[in-house]
């Protein structure tokens, strides 16, 4: 039972990292219909940005992450200004396309920015550990289940109660309609985009807080991907759920099972859930009137 | 009847001009210049070592070009960027080929070089392998593939010998997390080997896919089988992300990696879970009187952020340039692929500058600085203190 418990709790761990990731695509599929490929990299940017300023400021993390949150909305608003506004109106296809130029490009400049080696992201909450009965995490692995929880809860409510989070669900639900009744439809694309920043750039901190912040850290844009597909594209919510669920079924995979099952478990239970439900597990059917 | 024999006296000519073009101009030479390549990640996580071997080539050529270069021609190191990818670095020697190239010294990594071989083969492109030993790069022998340094085989395998021998106690259980590719595949090699030769019990080994830096699945499944020894098959990070998650669990473990682990960014990523590792290396550290020599030249060639990512890696890419450069010399003023080829396996001794001892390669042993040493790693001190003397083994 311990270990199982463990193991659970490991696959919490980086569960949380694919979901917040997961959520970083889904908010802007759900609004603007784009899957955005340079999520990794939009939340490595935010993570090395972050990096920065915990070392060179030398910032306490109650002053981090509000810096931090500030400083991902404003890279997201920006990506979505230069490179994704001048294709509105053209075919989603090339948009992707534009995403995945804006992924190799990111890659370069951070790598020619702050070089290619790896580091260690120190704040003071890390390295302590917590034993909650015989599960054991160090304190920075505990902060990304929270901070999951937390960033759940936070949209949860954004997309439910507030006006904007509304216009943002108008807008996915149709477009012109939105515009017709008054939504500044570019104006809550640019918005989409900077929330994806924010989420997704928070998993980038906890993640390097975990391991260390390194130019391979776009990666984690990969695996998040199938929770994305799991959960529903257009379920930010749902595809947080599916980040964990990879989290979970990848550590119990490998560790009941082994032989490398821990990449290979999460996209079978995709295709069987694809099957049953091709919109994913939470995301909306939907339907054509002809 | 004329006009034929005029038409086939022109092509005639045509052919007898370019096969003498072609045997006048080898790939890569031109009056003023000789290109040698290198195929490395420049990029992904393996930068930190590609980058650091590259520079040692250029460290290498710029001591030749400062001398006056090779027979009046000056050495140009050409660099391709892989990204640790093995696809990209078939495309990168390509590239390099369509370029004009001589020789090849940075082959990408493990699986990077296996993927060139057959190019490298065919086109008799003379390579020295020095980033990421590879057994099947020169065993069987390849005519014009050669190789610096003890295979991750012998590497793993002396550090396993050694906490068999000195550190671990009677009956310890032995453990191996490695990489799902050709570099997993040779760390391996060695813990199989040790399950042979050492008769060590053994667990079930663990695999990863590349890009995982997440090992509490991996760490939890070998604690319950209760190991105490532990090879640490990363490649760079992963290494520190193994040993953090084994200190959550106060995991009581000698380890065994692969000599990145001694590189600083790395020694640094490590320092914090208390652990003391072994590595092994067949070259002189860097810091150490074998490494005076290209830290000296390298002051002289490099910038000073370039020095900043100068490391292992840079001894062995300026050995390997340093030895092809010096085959080139050799050949006198035409030089050609195959005459470098001759001299590399000539058995004459090569100096790498107290990097290694002389280094020298034969038609029937495509390798060299084979011995291997062990060294203690504590991170926290920032200490690599060698434990054994060089050794075959």
């Amino acid at each position: 039972m311990e270990l199982f418990l463990n193991f659970l709790a490991s696959g919490l761990v980086i569960g949380s990292i694919y979901g917040l990731i997961a959520i970083g695509f889904a908010v802007i599929f759900k609004t603007t219909g784009v899957l955005n490929f340079a999520q990794g990299e939009v939340m490595m940017l935010v993570a090395y940005v972050s990096w920065s300023l915990a070392t060179e400021l030398d910032l306490p993390l109650v002053l981090l992450i509000p810096l931090v949150v500030v400083a991902a909305a404003a890279i997201g608003a920006l990506l979505e200004r230069i490179f994704i506004r001048p294709m509105l109106g053209e075919p989603v296809f090339a948009i992707i396309m534009v995403t995945i130029g804006l992924a190799v490009t990111l890659r370069s400049v951070i790598v020619l920015i702050w070089g290619a080696d790896a580091a260690a992201f120190d704040v003071p909450l890390k390295g302590g550990l917590i034993e909650i009965g015989p599960v054991v995490l160090f304190t920075e692995q505990l902060f990304a289940i929270v901070l999951f929880l937390v960033v759940a809860l936070a949209i949860f409510l954004f997309f439910r109660f507030t006006r904007i989070g509304t216009a943002m669900r108008a807008t996915a639900q149709d477009e012109t309609t939105a515009l017709l009744m008054g939504v500044d439809v570019k104006r809550i694309s640019m918005l989409a985009w900077a929330i994806a920043a924010v989420v997704s750039g928070l998993a980038g901190i906890a993640f390097a807080m975990m391991i260390s912040r390194a130019p391979d850290m776009w990666f984690l844009g990969l695996r998040a991907f199938p929770a994305t597909i799991l959960g529903g594209l257009d379920a930010p919510l749902g595809s947080g759920l599916g980040g964990l669920l990879i989290g979970v079924i990848g550590d119990l995979s490998e560790g009941y099972i082994g032989q490398g099952l821990k990449e290979i478990s999460g996209f079978v239970v995709i295709i069987v859930i694809l099957m049953v439900r091709p919109y994913g597990l939470f995301g909306q059917r939907e339907l054509e009137r002809v | 009847m004329k006009r034929v024999f005029g038409s086939t006296a022109i092509a005639a000519l045509a052919v007898v001009a370019s096969v003498s073009v072609a045997a006048a101009a080898e790939q890569g030479v031109t009056d003023g210049e000789i290109v040698i390549g290198n195929v490395l990640p420049m990029s992904s996580s393996a930068a930190l070592v590609g980058r650091a071997a590259h520079f040692g080539s250029v460290v290498a050529a710029d001591e030749a070009n400062a001398e006056g270069g090779v027979n009046g021609r000056k050495i140009v190191i050409k660099t391709e960027d892989d990204g640790y990818v093995p696809a990209r670095t078939v495309q990168g020697l390509r590239k390099l080929m369509d370029e004009g190239v001589f020789g090849l010294i940075g082959t990408g990594a493990g699986a990077g070089t296996a993927a060139i071989l057959p190019i490298l083969e065919q086109e008799k492109i003379p390579a020295i392998v020095s980033f990421s030993p590879l057994k099947a790069a020169i065993d069987p022998v390849k005519p014009t593939v050669f190789m610096i340094g003890a295979s991750y085989q012998d590497l793993v395998f002396a550090q396993l010998k050694y906490i068999h021998d000195k550190v671990a106690k009677k009956g310890a259980r032995y453990g191996i997390i490695r990489q799902d590719d050709d570099f997993g595949v040779q760390v391996e090699g060695a813990f199989q080997r040790a399950v042979k030769e050492l008769g060590i019990t053994a667990v079930e080994p663990v695999r990863y896919k590349r890009g995982q830096k997440d090992f509490g699945a991996e760490i939890l499944k070998l604690r319950a089988e209760k190991i105490d020894v532990l090879v640490a098959g990363g490649v760079t990070s992963e290494t520190p992300a193994m040993m953090k998650e084994a200190s959550k669990y106060k995991m009581d473990l000698a380890m065994a990696t692969v000599p990145t682990s001694t590189l600083p960014p790395i020694m640094g990523l490590a320092a914090p879970y208390g652990y003391v590792y072994y590595s092994g290396d067949y070259i002189s550290p860097m810091g150490s009187e074998g490494a005076a020599h290209f830290t000296e030249v390298a002051k002289a060639s490099l910038s000073e952020d370039e020095l900043k990512a100068v490391n292992r890696y840079s001894l062995t890419g300026y050995v390997a340039a340093r030895m092809m450069i010096e085959a080139i010399r050799r050949c006198g003023k035409e030089p050609t692929r195959a005459c470098a080829v001759e001299q590399l396996q000539s058995g004459k001794p090569f100096d790498t500058a107290g990097v290694t001892l002389p280094l020298t390669f034969t038609p029937e042993r495509h390798i060299s600085a084979t011995a291997v040493r062990v060294l203690k790693v504590d991170p926290k001190a920032g200490s690599v203190t060698p434990v054994t003397d060089f050794a075959e083994y």
